[in-house]
């Protein structure tokens, strides 16, 4: 399988960790906001998070088939890479941290998981901005 | 499932996404570096659509760009727009490089992608 495969499929699986993570902390944030029913936008944010951990890991490993198996690269690659890695590790340990402790974190917890949460964004939209001018750009 | 207190769940959490980073990278390191001895065989010549000038353009961008610059115009590399060198020069100085200037990327680039970044550079015209 060539690059104009990969690249296909990388472009299609990086949508998927991006948007399912960006609409856990919408859901999240409105649950703060609407505290009647705030139980439920939490699951909802829950299983988003979930289902972006786990397609993590198929953006991940196309990407890393697209750029041969590069971990860090040079120029733009190596700046992709830069946000990408701390990313990926936020998301996975997000996820991994809102499984096991369940739908009932202290506040301070919570907190600490939300401004977690919001860099985990910002370091994807880098790391999707970043992916875009290497594929797309100039 | 038992629920875990907040303490056993950030640690449990820390564990897991290490241990999925280390992995991810020691698999890429792995197949990188297995792939990377691998030559591809591929003997038949292939036509230059628009699709390879499209790979080519990845190719180039993934390993080119640092040196040539975006633009191919040259950076710390050559300008590579009009180049009247043939098909096969072409492709030994991307595969053995040149002594002192540039890399040789004959164990990262398979045949395909070679051609393919060859007939990219062929759609550089000023």
């Amino acid at each position: 399988m060539d690059s104009i495969f990969w690249l296909r499929v990388h472009g299609g699986a990086t949508h998927f960790p991006i948007a399912l993570v960006f609409g856990a902390a919408f859901f999240e944030t409105i649950g703060l906001l609407s505290s009647p029913r705030q139980h439920d936008f939490r699951i909802v944010s829950y299983w988003l998070l979930v289902s972006g951990g786990i397609s993590s890991f198929g953006a991940v490993f196309s990407g890393l088939a697209l750029s041969k198996w590069t971990v860090s690269g040079k120029s733009l690659l190596l700046q992709h890479h830069l946000f990408v890695w701390p990313a990926f590790a936020l998301i996975v340990g997000l996820t991994s941290w809102r499984v096991a402790v369940g739908q009932s974190p202290s506040r301070r917890t919570f907190a600490i998981y939300l401004s977690l949460l919001a860099t985990a964004c910002a370091l994807l939209a880098a790391a999707g901005f970043s992916g875009g001018e290497l594929v797309l750009g100039r | 499932m038992k629920k875990l207190t907040e303490r056993e769940a950030l640690l449990f959490a820390f564990i897991v996404s290490c241990i999925c980073l280390l992995a991810t990278l020691g698999i890429a390191f792995a197949v990188g570096t297995a792939l990377s001895g691998k030559q591809s065989q591929v003997t038949e010549s292939r036509r230059f659509n628009s699709e390879t000038v499209i790979q080519g353009r990845q190719v180039f961008v993934i390993h080119c760009v640092e040196c040539h610059g975006f633009d191919a115009r040259g950076d710390e590399g050559s300008d590579l727009h009009n180049l009247r060198s043939g098909d096969g020069l072409i492709h030994q100085i991307i595969t053995g490089g040149i002594k002192g200037e540039m890399p040789g990327y004959g164990k990262v680039l398979n045949e395909a992608d070679v051609r393919a970044l060859i007939a990219y550079l062929r759609t550089l015209r000023n």
